[in-house]
């Protein structure tokens, strides 16, 4: 198969990763600069992938891999459970569908923590299966199930109080904080 | 498989249905189609997950992100060129413009020694990010006054406005037979990649016909080189041979006496 065509490929993929990016990076500059490292690092080496199929699932590796390299500090993983918050959908879902907006989620993304912010993130965009999050992050199926679960969680939570009209930042337990995954 | 199991799995489907076929899947959905409970919770679940999904996906993106990425021009306004940046540039760049891959002339080759030789080598560096420009702006004239500065060509009387207004990458001088040689990389007017080489005309033992620029193709890449007073000058592009002549009419439009 022919090796993928540089424009081809930003223009059916930098969307998408730049609003990954935006997740993981908290600022549109950095976002920003974060994709275009990225496809820096295609036009590099990228072309050294001669599958077409793997390309998209090269550069969101690519670019979570260059956000944890800037971000080395940001290695401990929480330790938390995910018993608790499969099962409690709160009631105030419809109130979260209707009253969003991208700003809204995009910030509230950006408040949780990486562990799961990542996998959340993926998940929306809806680019991947759950396994093939689980390989752009180089982390095994079940921990991805089980970041999207907590994740979602920690989520919906921030987004019920957006939409409860609590405008100030929603800080997070500092148990979630730290640990390890 | 208890609700909670089903829960759990059901959590990492995605909401758009491309899951939906997944065996991984299909026993929890099962379940869901048996117990109301279960269904009401993963109704729930959907309508938030694609209403979060769709926000997500609606998140604007910088207007000029593409256009960035594409010519490798720096996109944060809050960073200054960093190294890194440059290589990303140049390599962008050689990804547009030389196809990711080997730098191979099978048409109109030059002669060994040649001045288009040197020029080429020291693009195929810069784009491979072994060489860096002398100089960097996104203006051309900056860069041709940086290259008057130090005695090489600067077609400085030779480019309408309307080419110095292009935006520019940056330039660099070479020698060749002890002659400068001066090379200025920017974006056509389409946004294709253009460069364009200039040395004096005294040093070529023969140089291009004033006023009739020769056109030549190499490899995909096309050129156009030409004489203007003492300098001789070569326009090289990956660009379509279209774009290079609609170039080559804005840098002769105000040429003088002879340019066709």
């Amino acid at each position: 198969m022919a090796a993928p065509d540089f424009e081809e490929i930003v223009d059916a993929y930098y969307v998408a990763l730049y609003r990954f990016a935006l997740s993981l990076a908290r600022g549109e500059a950095a976002a920003a600069d974060l994709t275009q490292q990225t496809f820096y690092l295609w036009a590099s080496r990228g072309h050294q992938l001669r599958e077409a199929a793997k390309v998209k699932s090269w550069l969101f590796t690519t670019l979570y891999r260059e956000f944890l390299s800037l971000h080395r500090r940001e290695t401990r993983f929480p330790q938390a459970g995910i018993e608790e918050e499969t099962d409690e959908l709160p009631a105030e879902a419809v109130s979260i569908a209707d009253s969003i907006d991208g700003a809204t989620v995009v910030a509230a993304l950006q408040q949780i923590p990486e562990v799961y912010r990542a996998p959340l993130t993926l998940f929306y965009l809806e680019e991947f299966s759950y396994r093939e999050i689980a390989a752009v992050l180089d982390v095994p199926a079940g921990t991805v199930m089980s970041r999207l679960s907590r994740g979602k969680a920690l989520l919906r939570k921030l987004l019920l109080q957006e939409c409860d009209g609590s405008r100030k930042i929603v800080q997070l337990p500092p148990a979630l904080e730290g640990g390890a995954q | 498989m208890t609700n909670k199991d089903a829960s759990f799995l059901l959590g990492a489907c995605r909401p758009n249905g491309a899951d939906s076929r997944d065996p991984e899947f299909s026993a929890a959905l099962a379940q869901v189609a048996r117990d109301p409970g279960l269904q009401a919770w993963f109704e729930d679940q959907r309508r938030v997950d694609s209403a979060i999904a769709a926000r997500l996906q609606s998140a604007p993106v910088p207007a000029d992100l593409r256009s960035r990425l594409l010519t490798g021009g720096r996109v944060s306004r809050s960073v200054p060129w960093a190294s890194a940046r440059r290589l990303w540039a140049i390599a962008a760049m050689f990804a547009l413009f030389a196809g990711i891959g080997s730098w191979v002339w099978v048409e109109s080759r030059p002669q060994p020694g040649q001045w288009e030789d040197q020029t080429f080598a020291t693009l195929s560096g810069i784009l491979s990010g072994r060489e860096k420009f002398d100089a960097q702006s996104p203006s051309v004239t900056d860069l041709q006054q940086w290259l008057r500065a130090r005695g090489s060509p600067s077609a400085t009387a030779a480019l309408p406005a309307r080419v110095q207004g292009l935006a520019s990458l940056g330039c660099k001088i070479i020698s060749w037979n002890g002659y400068p040689v001066s090379i200025i990389c920017f974006h056509g007017p389409g946004g294709e990649l253009v460069h364009l080489a200039m040395v004096d005309r005294a040093a070529l033992e023969s140089p291009p016909p004033e006023g009739h620029p020769v056109y030549g193709s190499k490899e995909g890449w096309r050129t156009a080189s030409w004489s203007q007073g003492d300098t001789a000058m070569m326009l090289i592009t990956k660009a379509p041979e279209s774009q290079l002549r609609a170039l080559l009419s804005m840098v002769l439009l105000e040429f003088r006496p002879g340019i066709s």
